[in-house]
């Protein structure tokens, strides 16, 4: 099949071998050593490495600096990768949360493109298309005194929580731990509505009413 | 208060609404019969967009033209959303990768001669899993663990009797295996062609989607017609036969009188890997396994077609599904010259 004009390729399109370039985001191998395009995108070649990366960008948009493009249709949770979620509900083993967003962390020296245009230079939460299922075991909630963790006070429902994927789970939830000093509650209310601050690293304080509840706090940024 | 548990009529009466009878494509005379006007291997011209459904993650729109208004007959017209990838139903059991889920649906006004019902078919089912089948091994699933894959395709027009209810049991492949005797019957092509128009039209929504595919996958039809006023001698035995028979590529139920095509087959087909997704075969055809010479044998010779059909179909979706990246590429650059 022949190279189309202007330099956008269409999925299954040979693209070059192995040896003239090294394959980057979709881009895959085929048996013979031809890479192929997996994707619509623009043509680009990053001569940084040796040979050169070659990768298919789906932004219209030039940018200067090599790009991560992210898809927020296409974005599933993956292990290892940071997410934000909303707590459904609670019982003494687990906490239910729904995954609404992800992290997406570019490689130094680029930027995230969400939709063709750039989110961030840093890593940034893209909201996903749809929310996914998620569970936080009791056991998962902190990396210390694990048999002292109680659901009750670390999560209520209605909790905005950072955590990381450490599971794609069973049939239906994928599992999350927040046993890290940045993972735990970020955005909490108290139920008559007030923002909650944290207060401690187990604490969090109302400033109107100077309640103060319990939770697994994420450290503030 | 009006009764609001039944549908109430109004009180003073109406008109039944009387209708002209509903012309059939194959009562009309010979005359009013749309003629194909292009050779064998000339496809009809496709028109494919993409992106034209809003909710949807990915979509398509494929249509043929219109054949001239004096013939009654009808086109072929699909629609595709495609949705995912997106978490599964809470019962559905775990599963490494992507589970594709294809629906295709006939529209009820999709048949000129016969309105459908809103259940899903035997015919549907049928196609949907076919459209299944050709899509799967296209489409990279283990990239997408834990999730699933919806395609919904709407047939919106389509020609022959493909449209009416009767779908596949209008399948009567006239004539015995021995040669001789083709009278009768003959294949419906209507349905094929859907088939080839859902894979080509999937495909291009799956693309606009962003999900990662090993290749695109077209459709092509091709069909094996009794040479117009060649065929139908009683007395023509097997040998004579096959010469009459040609293979013609995208045919249309419109332009042959009933019982002239006596095989058909669509195919699903990866042009860049050269790899066959799906066969459908329809109809009656001789086959000799032992033959030396494959350019003669009449099930090789369609096929073939069909491929080539597919070729040149895939052709159209290429420019179709760089068409939306290729015009926000042209803007970005407007507006860089602008500022």
């Amino acid at each position: 099949m022949p190279l189309p004009t202007s330099g956008i390729a269409v999925p299954g399109q040979p693209l070059g071998t192995t040896a003239e370039f090294l394959p980057g985001t979709g881009i895959h191998i085929r048996k013979d050593g031809q890479l192929s395009a997996n994707i619509v995108g623009r043509i680009h070649i990053s001569p940084t490495t040796t040979p050169p990366t070659l990768s298919l960008l789906s932004s219209p948009q030039d940018t200067t600096n090599s790009a991560t493009i992210v898809n927020p249709a296409t974005l599933l949770p993956q292990v290892g990768s940071t997410v934000l979620c909303r707590v459904t509900r609670t019982n003494p083993r687990q906490a239910n949360v729904s995954i609404f967003a992800l992290d997406v962390v570019p490689p130094k020296g680029t930027v995230v493109v969400v939709d063709g245009a750039v989110a961030a230079a840093t890593s940034t939460s893209i909201p996903t298309g749809d929310t996914f299922p998620g569970v936080i075991r009791v056991q998962d909630v902190r990396a210390t005194e694990k048999d002292k963790v109680r659901i009750a006070s670390s999560f209520k429902p209605g909790d905005i929580v950072r955590a990381a994927v450490i599971s794609l789970g069973d049939q239906s939830n994928y599992y999350l731990s927040t046993g890290r000093n940045e993972l735990g509650v970020v955005v909490a209310r108290t139920d008559s509505g007030d923002l909650l601050y944290p207060k401690s690293w187990k604490e969090m304080i109302c400033s109107r009413t100077g309640i103060v509840e319990e939770r697994k706090v994420a450290k503030p940024i | 208060m009006a009764d609001r548990r039944r549908v109430v009529g109004p009180t003073d009466g109406t008109t039944p609404p009387v209708f002209s009878p509903s012309p059939s494509s194959t009562s009309l005379p010979p005359s009013k019969r749309v003629c194909r006007d292009r050779g064998p291997q000339d496809l009809r011209q496709i028109f494919l967009k993409t992106s034209l459904t809003p909710p949807a993650v990915g979509s398509s729109f494929l249509e043929l033209p219109s054949p001239p208004t004096y013939s009654n007959s009808s086109t072929l017209k699909l629609t595709c959303s495609v949705f995912g990838p997106r978490a599964l139903p809470h019962s559905a059991p775990f599963f490494p990768q992507a589970r594709l889920s294809c629906e295709l649906k006939f529209a009820p006004f999709a048949s000129p001669l016969k309105r459908r019902g809103y259940v899903r078919d035997h015919t549907e089912r049928d196609l949907s899993v076919q459209l299944a089948t050709a899509l799967q091994r296209s489409i990279l699933l283990e990239k997408y663990p834990k999730s699933g894959i919806d395609v919904f395709v709407t047939v919106l027009d389509c020609e022959g009797e493909a449209g009416a209810v009767t779908g596949v049991s209008s399948f009567h492949a006239g004539g015995g295996k021995g040669g001789g005797g083709w009278g009768g019957g003959g294949v419906d092509v209507g349905l094929l062609g859907v088939l080839a128009g859902a894979i080509t039209c999937a495909s291009a929504a799956i693309a606009d989607a962003g999900i990662e595919c090993l290749d695109l996958v077209s459709g092509g039809v091709s069909a094996l017609v009794r040479k117009p006023g060649g065929g139908g001698d009683d007395d023509a035995m097997g040998q004579e036969m096959e010469d009459e028979l040609v293979v013609v590529q995208d045919p249309s139920p419109e332009e042959h009188a009933p019982g002239d095509i006596v095989a058909a087959c669509a195919v699903g087909y990866m042009a860049a890997r050269e790899e066959l997704t799906e066969v459908w075969m329809r109809g009656v055809v001789e086959t000799s396994i032992d033959t030396e010479d494959k350019t003669e044998d009449n099930l090789d010779r369609m096929m073939d077609g069909a491929i080539m059909a597919a070729a040149q179909a895939r052709r159209v979706l290429n420019e179709g599904v760089a068409e939306r990246l290729l015009f926000a590429m042209n803007m970005a650059k407007h507006e860089m010259e602008i500022t």
